[in-house]
Order: structure tokens, then sequence, then C-alpha cells
């Protein structure tokens, strides 16, 4: 009976130290939705055109739980890119964004394999596996945002309408389909089609958010 | 038919336990709904507060844009007279000196011609906007219209304040309209305080619930976001919590002033949950912990508490297997201790009625040998046959005949066919062939003589009862007694019992002789039966009880009488059957 009682006293004493050590761990333990790297490699000097792209990456990632991890370069060649995106792997970023390659990829005429990658470009929509880009648009055009002086030609009805590509839908939807890949391995080009501006359209307020600077 | 028992030592404790798994359980959605109604509880207080800071702060820029509204209408317009050069520097100088909250300024007449603007607006006229109508027919407030895009160096968004006003053309008092272009950036910025997440936001809606703030408003424009819950909140009075793509969300509305905007706070609960797992995770643990300990206690303490309940059970049964010295622990706490003890009592009286038995058995037993041995007793034989051989060899044939009869019907009569109770007639025939045996042998040395009530003779005796006491009347009573000894056999009723008298006229004995007699194993002479007045005694108590028996009376020199007291007992088939079996053993 004596050895049946200190059976039992060892194992409530087990359960208690099991116990305190999960309670500690649980305590400590986040619940917060773990996070996400994408690296994104923008070319090195500011662009107007690229600010909506990055407010929309940047809105996305505030909203999803994702780090960004930015590269600013001049130029860069196709071994330099692969280190850049085998440095990335290793640190186990979901996937890497390429901004306007176009300004600072030195081979553009090569083809760049890879599954991770999605270039935000206007011209080089061929050099990648996966691409987001406007669709063909009729003239004029205009990358968001568009300057005052456009808005009030339209306005005060010296000019008829324009098209807009919408830079902050672009970056957002780019970052989007990364997140997606991270998810289910799945990605696919981007198409984003241009939206008509005319005066009707500024005065129904529906563009004005896009419009403000 | 399932013949199994259900052990209480299981059935107890998995009561037990399922009743401490269910009390935990229980305990466990208790306090995860207590925790969860306070968290939401918390996170309603904590968003009610936020959402009435930031009305209150925003009510008070509304308060300073409509200070400058009152400042510009009560310190100018209704002060000069719009032709007056001063009307419109002081009004040019409010624009230049508010011009980072103030896009432009116009004042109409009630036809909606512009009389006046600043410079960034137009002269065109505005009897059919929005703003212009609403000031109209609302003369003593502040109208806060739409937004509006607006191009001074960059794209921006203004609010369109106006307010009916009574101003001042060549000297006359006239109804007119103020319109005030203001920016919307110090609204923003008060909005943009609140850290608006996916799972957190909020967001401001003009009186025609269009979106005046939003922190994802070029989602929205993008077509990427849609704002579900705009007439959830403009449905609701304070507050409202809806399941919304799977999840429940708390919606918190507030007017603003005046103006007729609203503004909404938007807050998931999932997400409040989520982020607060971790005290569900303890509390669950903890319980849990608990629960597991309370079912190895109840499981412990009930072991305890049963284990002299199956100890006591072990000796019951070791009792009953035969093995009766065993004798049972007193452990256990209160009635368990008693019940052992209590057991114990009766386990020793249950051995001592059973030796008792046994002893009652030996005796019986040991009586009943001696009886059969009685019945043939060699010694008594030899004697009648060597009297008898004498008694031929004298010429004595009668007397020979005389013996030889009577020693038959003195061994027919003790073999009885093996029965124990016989007859009295038998009983006092037997008596009287040995007294006539005897008193042949004896030389007539005493007479003998048998007076019995008739009525009497068909009762039971037990067997060999008067021989033993007429043995002991002729061996001791007729000691010193030359030939007028005398041995009377009297047979008679009393008190519906039958007394069986034996006397003599003998010297008697003396009291301590006669109790000698009774409780100790005295054998009158080893030639004759070989059973004493005391085995007679017994086995009358034997047979009939403790009331019977034999009585012995004595009387120095003057003669002893022994009686035996026995029931009316007549001979029925039962006692037949008893004996037969009797005589089978």
């Amino acid at each position: 009976m004596k050895n049946n009682k200190k059976k039992y006293a060892l194992v409530i004493i087990l359960i208690l130290f099991i116990a305190f050590f999960s309670s500690q761990c649980m305590m400590t333990r986040t619940n917060t939705e773990s996070k996400k790297t994408v690296a994104v490699i923008l070319p090195y000097t500011y662009n107007k055109e690229n600010s909506r792209i990055l407010d929309a990456i940047r809105d996305y990632s505030h909203n999803n739980s994702i780090i960004l991890d930015v590269w600013h370069e001049k130029s860069l060649s196709s071994n330099e890119l692969s280190s850049i995106i085998a440095n990335e792997e290793q640190n186990h970023a979901i996937g890497i964004l390429l901004i306007y390659p176009e300004n600072y990829l030195t081979q553009q005429e090569k083809h760049y394999d890879y599954n991770n990658v999605l270039a935000i470009t206007a011209t080089m929509q061929t050099a990648f596996s996966h691409y987001a880009a406007f669709e063909n648009s009729p003239s004029p055009s205009y990358l968001l945002p568009v300057s005052a002086q456009v808005i009030k030609k339209i306005q005060d009805g010296k000019t008829n309408c324009i098209y807009i590509k919408n830079t902050y839908k672009l970056g957002y939807e780019s970052i989007q389909m990364l997140d997606t890949y991270s998810r289910n391995k799945y990605m696919k080009d981007i198409s984003i089609p241009c939206h008509k501006v005319d005066k009707a359209a500024i005065e129904s307020g529906e563009l004005d958010a896009l419009l403000t600077n | 038919m399932n013949n199994k028992k259900l052990s209480i030592r299981v059935l107890f404790p998995l009561i037990m336990s399922i009743s401490i798994v269910f009390c935990i359980l229980s305990c466990m959605i208790l306090f995860s709904h207590y925790i969860s109604t306070y968290l939401v509880r918390k996170t309603i207080e904590e968003t009610s507060r936020q959402k009435n800071v930031l009305a209150q702060n925003i009510e008070n820029e509304i308060d300073s844009i409509n200070s400058i509204m009152n400042n510009i209408y009560y310190n100018t317009i209704k002060k000069y007279d719009i032709q007056d050069k001063n009307f419109k520097t002081i009004l040019a100088n409010e624009i230049t000196s508010n011009s980072e909250t103030i896009y432009g300024l116009a004042l109409y007449d009630t036809d909606g011609k512009n009389l006046w603007h600043s410079n960034n607006l137009t002269s065109t006229s505005m009897q059919n906007e929005s703003w212009f109508t609403q000031a109209k027919d609302n003369i003593e407030t502040i109208c806060y219209g739409s937004k509006k895009l607006v191009y001074p160096d960059n794209v921006k968004q203004v609010f369109q304040i106006s307010r009916y006003v009574e101003y001042i053309n060549h000297g006359k008092m006239k109804s007119g309209v103020l319109l005030m272009q203001y920016y919307t950036d110090s609204i923003d910025a008060i909005l943009e305080h609140y850290k608006n997440t996916q799972n957190s936001y909020c967001y401001l809606l003009d009186n025609t619930s269009n979106f005046l703030y939003h922190p994802f408003i070029k989602e929205i424009s993008s077509g990427l976001y849609k704002e579900n819950t705009t007439k959830i909140a403009l449905n609701s009075t304070n507050y409202s919590i809806k399941k919304l793509h799977g999840t429940k969300w708390l919606i918190e509305r507030q007017q603003i002033g005046y103006t007729g905007w609203n503004i909404v706070l938007v807050s998931s609960l999932f997400n409040i949950h989520t982020e607060n797992m971790g005290i569900y995770y303890v509390i669950w643990l903890l319980l849990l912990i608990v629960g597991i300990i309370l079912v190895f206690t109840d499981i412990l303490l009930f072991h305890d508490f049963t284990n002299p309940v199956y100890q006591l059970l072990d000796t019951m049964q070791e009792f009953g297997k035969g093995n009766y010295e065993v004798k049972a622990a007193e452990n256990g706490i209160g009635e368990l201790k008693t019940l052992s003890a209590h057991f114990n009592i009766m386990a020793e009286k249950l051995q001592n009625q059973m030796g008792e038995i046994r002893r009652n058995e030996r005796e019986k037993r040991k009586m009943e040998k001696k009886l059969l041995q009685s019945q043939i007793n060699p010694h008594f034989l030899y004697n009648t046959l060597d009297s008898i051989i004498w008694m031929i060899q004298s010429g004595e044939y009668k007397g020979a005949e005389q013996m030889v009869s009577s020693l038959a019907k003195f061994f027919r009569i003790s073999l009885s066919q093996g029965k124990d109770i016989i007859p009295l007639e038998k009983e006092l025939e037997h008596a009287t062939s040995y007294l006539a045996i005897q008193n042949i042998r004896f030389k007539d040395k005493f007479e003998f003589s048998v007076q019995a009530d008739k009525k009497l003779l068909h009762y039971l005796c037990p067997k060999l009862s008067i021989q033993p006491l007429l043995e002991n009347a002729i061996y001791h009573g007729m000691e010193g007694v030359y030939d007028d000894g005398e041995i009377t056999i009297s047979v008679y009723e009393k008190d519906n019992l039958i007394h069986i008298d034996v006397s003599d006229n003998g010297l008697g004995m003396p009291e301590k002789v006669v109790e000698y007699i009774m409780h100790n194993r005295v054998v009158s002479s080893k030639r004759g039966s070989g059973i004493g007045v005391r085995n007679v005694d017994e086995r009358i108590k034997l047979i009939y009880g403790e009331q019977y028996g034999v009585t012995i009376e004595s009387e120095l020199d003057e003669g002893t009488t022994a009686t035996i007291i026995i029931p009316k007992l007549e001979e029925t088939a039962e006692i037949n059957s008893d004996e037969s079996n009797k005589t089978k053993l």
C-alpha cells in the first residue's frame, strides 16, 4: 500500500511539474500570426510612379503580417540577382518582387526562370516566368499619381478624357499574388486594365482617393 | 445471464471520476464563456472610449472650423459692404493666414450668383449645388457638404462648408450663402491617429453615407476591398456585434455634433480571442491538472477506504471455507473498524458454539458407543453363564432355566434392534430380567418388586436407564444387607411427567457421595453395564432437555431412591426413522 501511495505521489508531483512548465510556455507564447518575409528590389533612384506601388505593398504588408526586405539597386547582373534570390530563400522569404527591373537589370535579354519571383514591369514581360503589368491602353494614359494640371484640364473641359494606370492596384495585387503563392504554390501573371477618367468620373468622386496626392 | 459482479472499487471511483470530469468540463466551458464575455465587454468599453475620443477630437476640429466661419461672417461679411475695398482685403488676408487649412472662400447671393470669390475659385453659379441649397434651407446652422477635389499644387480634397449669411451691398442688407473650402487634412490626421489595421479600424461617413475618410479608401477605389459594415453601423444605435465572413465583428457608431457625419469603429472579436488564447490555454491546462489530481486523489482515497472492507471480505471468505481461526484486522476508520471488530466477536462466538456442538456430538457418540458396548457386556454374560453352568451342575435346572430365559430376555431388550429409545414396558422387562438374574446370582439376597402404572407403559424411555440404577442399588444399596434387602421399581405419573423410582432399603449414602455419583463418571461395577448414573442423567438431558434427568435421594440407614424423570413421549414414525438411521450408522 505504501508503495502505491508513493507512486501516486510521484505521479501527482510529475503532473504539477508539467503543469507549471506548460503554463510558463503558454504565457510566453504569442498567438499572433507568424510573420512572412517578401524581398522587394527597387531602382536606386526614387521614381514618383513607384510611390503608389510602394504604398500598396506597404498597406498589404501591414495588414497581412509581411515583413519587407527592401533592396535598392543601381545595376544588377543576373548572377547578383541569383545571389540575392538565394540569400532571401535562405532567410525563408516567401517570394521576391522586382519593381521595374528594366531600370537596374543589366542583362535584360536573358530569361529569368524563377518560380518565386514576380516582376512588375512595362517592357520585360517575356524575361520572367511571372510578371505584373498593365494592359495596353489607348492614349493619353498616365501612371498614378496624376498631376493636378492634367486633372484640372479634364475638369475645365480642356481634355476630354485620359486613361489612368492604377499603380496602387498593380502593387497590391503583386504582393497579394506572392502571399497566395506562399500558401498554395501557385502564381500567375497579373494584367491590370486601365481606367478611363473624364469629367463625370472626377465629379462623381469615385476616384478621389486615387487621384489625391 | 451475465452474472458478473461490478466491484464498488471500480464503480465508485468511476462515478466520481465521471462527475469530476463533468465538473471540470463545465468549469472550462463556464470560464471560457466568462473570459470571452469579459474580453468582448472590455473590447466594447475600449472601443467606445476610443470612439468618444475620436468623436471629441473631430468635434473640436469642427468647432474650430465653425469659429473660423463665424469669424469671417461676423467680422467681415456682416461688417463691411461687399463693394468696400476692405471687404476683399480682409477676406484675402483671411485666406492667406489660413492657407494651410482654407483652400478658398466665396460669397453667393440667394440665386447662387457669385458676389465674391478667392483666386482659386470660379464665379460659376452654384444654385444647384447641394451645399448651397442646404445653407439656404438651414439659416441657423453651418452646413457640412461633400468632399471635392481641388488642385492647388497637388490634387487634394476639401470639405465644402457653407452657411446662410447676411451681407451688405450698397448699404443694403441682403441674404446670401458663404462657402468655405476647407482641407480635409486635419480631420484625416485625427482619424489616422487610430491605429488602423485590417482587424481594427475606423471610418467617417457624411450625411449621405459616403466615405469622408476610410483607411482602405485606395483599396476600395481600386475594387480591392469592400466595406460591409456601413449599413449595419447606420442601423445600430450604439454598437452591434455581427458575424461577417465567418467571424464576429464589433461595430460602434457615433454621430458627430450637428454635421450629420458618423464615425464608425470596427473591431474583429476573433482577433481578440486569438491574441488572448494564452489565457484560455492556461486556464484549461490548470483545470485539466486539477481534474487529474482530483481523480487520482479520489481513486487513492477510495482505495484506502475500501481496503479494510476487502480485507474483511477475504477474511469472511476464509472463514466460510472453514478456517475458523482467521481474524479480521481491525483497520480502517469509523464504522469500518467497528465492522471488523464485530465480525471478530461474531466469529469467536460462532467458534465457541461450534466447539460446544462438537463436544456435545463427541459426548453423544461416546455415550452411544458405551450404550452399544453395554448392550453386549461380556462380563455380565460370562458371570451369568457361569451361574447357569453351576446351577445345571448342581441340578438346579429350574433356576438355570429361569436364568437362561431372563438372560435371553435381557439381551434381546438390550439390543432392541439398535434402538436407543424403547417403550417403558420393554425397559421394565429389561430391568426385571436383570433383577431376576442378579437375584439368582446373589442367592435371593434381596427381594424386588415392580409397581408400574399400566397407562404409562406404552410411553418411550431411553434404553438402559433403569438397569444402571438397579446396578447401583444392588452393588451399593444392598451392601451390608444379608437377606432382607428390598428393591422396588415404581413407575407413576406426576405433574404430567413420568417418574421412575428405583428404591432400596440399603444403607443409604451421604450427600457428598450422591453429589459424587451425579457429577462424576462413576460406574457401580466393572461387571455391570459400564454406564454410570451420571451417564443416564446426561443421556436423558441430551434426549429430552435439561429439565429432565436423574435425581437421587438418600437417607443413611434408610435407603436410597433414584428417580428418573422423563416426559410422556409416545412412539411416532419420526422417532422410528431416527432410530433406524442410528441403527444403520
